[in-house]
């Protein structure tokens, strides 16, 4: 038994292992290079986008990296190098097109359930994430046809209780000291979900607006704003539908 | 671009205000216009880590038995020892391997008379070290080498000669940390006599260290 361990202790100490380090960019420049297979990317941490507020608990890292002729937006997860992951960024960014519409989206809801109402709107699969408002949230997009999915769930806290237990001998005795803590959980309630399409004219403004009304019943409508010298009229959406 | 500059001007004109009016209507709202462009992104350097960082080490040495009785006979090992103290400045390479510059001073005691100055000698040592670690968090074990030459200041005088030989030892700590370590060295010294134990010279290392750089 003492052969074993003798070997693994010298080849540890001949090969050299390091655990625990902290080095976020590190981890995440070795993450995204795997990722990318490529072997020499820049990253640098992204602020975090307005399109993600995020009423969940998100610690993941917004990181822009670039190398070999690639740009990519990744979200990673650095704790440790060995077991940390990225993923790409899905989160909406504003679309580089010349001609753009403005959708403004709004949940309306007859009664709220757990400590926050999380809205996902996701356009042509990428995703702005929000909890719910008063206010609607204005997004410039392409004009042209779009998919769009808005899925609203109440969002649930509980305490969630566990143990730690630490050891340590003192001569043939050996004392185990046990840890209580409590941790508040954010989780995801069950919600609704609805899909539409809508053709976007340049220039345009358009409110969709949500009704939720409980879990699994939900309803959306579409409405495209008029300037008038009244102010502003409502008109039908084009191309809105299912 | 322009229709970019034309969504912030709308956002100017339709951002909200505190009148009454607009706080009532929640379609007042200004386009929420969000990019990340690379290229107005600073680089991340890799950290350097606590353990890619230069090191000062300052230490208390113990050595037991002594090359004490040099070019003396031996009558009574009864007080062979020595004490001092060296600097060493520690370059890691790779974070996982290390080397370094070491100074020290030793001041010899031998025979019978702990109190007889003539029983002790002064000693300057200087070497190079090389070190191999295995590293979990803030603790460090590492297993290394020596090597370098020494001075005694004899009454016959100065003698120079050199010395080799492993070490090991634990680390932890994080800009400020200690050390503890044991080691041998193998000294050959010309025209000496070695000690009744042999040129080999076994001694513990008690001492901190302090990083000369930040980690990052």
């Amino acid at each position: 038994m003492i052969g074993p361990i003798r070997f693994a202790c010298a080849a540890a100490l001949l090969v050299g292992c390091i655990r625990g380090e902290h080095r976020p960019a590190h981890d995440v420049r070795t993450l995204v290079e795997r990722q990318l297979g490529c072997g020499d990317v820049q990253v640098a941490f992204a602020p975090r986008s307005p399109y993600r507020d995020d009423p969940l608990t998100d610690d993941r890292i917004d990181v822009v990296a670039w190398g070999c002729g690639q740009v990519a937006r990744v979200r990673c997860t650095p704790s440790d190098p060995r077991g940390g992951w990225c993923e790409a960024d899905t989160t909406y960014e504003l679309p580089e097109s010349e001609s753009l519409a403005v959708v403004k989206v709004l949940g309306r809801y007859a009664r709220r359930e757990g400590v926050a109402q999380r809205e996902r709107i996701v356009v042509d699969g990428a995703e702005l994430v929000r909890p719910a408002r008063y206010e609607a949230v204005a997004i410039p997009v392409r004009a042209g046809h779009s998919r769009w999915t808005l899925d609203s769930r109440p969002v649930t806290e509980r305490e969630h209780h566990y143990t730690t237990t630490s050891r340590r001998r003192v001569g043939n005795r050996e004392y185990e000291t046990t840890y209580y803590h409590t941790r508040v959980v954010r989780e995801l309630a069950v919600g609704c979900e609805i899909a539409f399409a809508l053709d976007a004219y340049p220039g345009a403004t358009y409110r969709i607006e949500l009704d939720y009304h409980g879990p699994d019943r939900c309803d959306v409508r579409c409405a495209r704003e008029v300037a008038t010298p009244a102010g502003i009229r409502l008109a039908a959406c084009e191309g809105f539908g299912s | 671009m322009q229709a970019r500059a034309l969504l912030f001007l709308l956002g100017v004109s339709l951002a909200p205000t505190t009148t009454h009016a607009q706080l009532a209507d929640p379609w007042n709202v200004a386009p929420l216009v969000y990019r990340v462009e690379p290229e107005a992104l600073t680089p991340r350097r890799d950290e350097r880590g606590f353990h890619r960082a230069l090191r000062l080490h300052v230490a208390a040495d113990f050595h037991l038995p002594v090359v004490a009785n040099v070019g003396r006979d031996e009558n009574d090992d009864q007080w062979d020892l020595a004490a001092g103290g060296h600097l060493a400045l520690e370059i890691p390479i790779l974070a996982v391997l290390s080397v370094g510059v070491s100074g020290g001073y030793l001041w010899w005691r031998f025979g019978e008379d702990f109190l007889d100055d003539h029983d002790s000698l002064h000693a300057f040592e200087g070497g190079i070290f090389a070190r191999a670690f295995a590293i979990s968090g803030s603790f460090r074990a590492f297993l290394g080498a020596h090597a370098g030459l020494v001075h005694l200041a004899t009454e016959g005088g100065p003698t120079w000669g050199t010395y080799v030989g492993p070490q090991a030892g634990i680390q932890f700590g994080s800009t400020f940390g200690m050390e503890i370590a044991v080691g041998a060295s193998y000294r050959r010294l010309p025209d000496r006599a070695p000690t009744p134990h042999g040129t080999l010279d076994p001694y513990f290392t008690y001492g901190f260290y302090f990083l000369l750089e930040r980690p990052r």
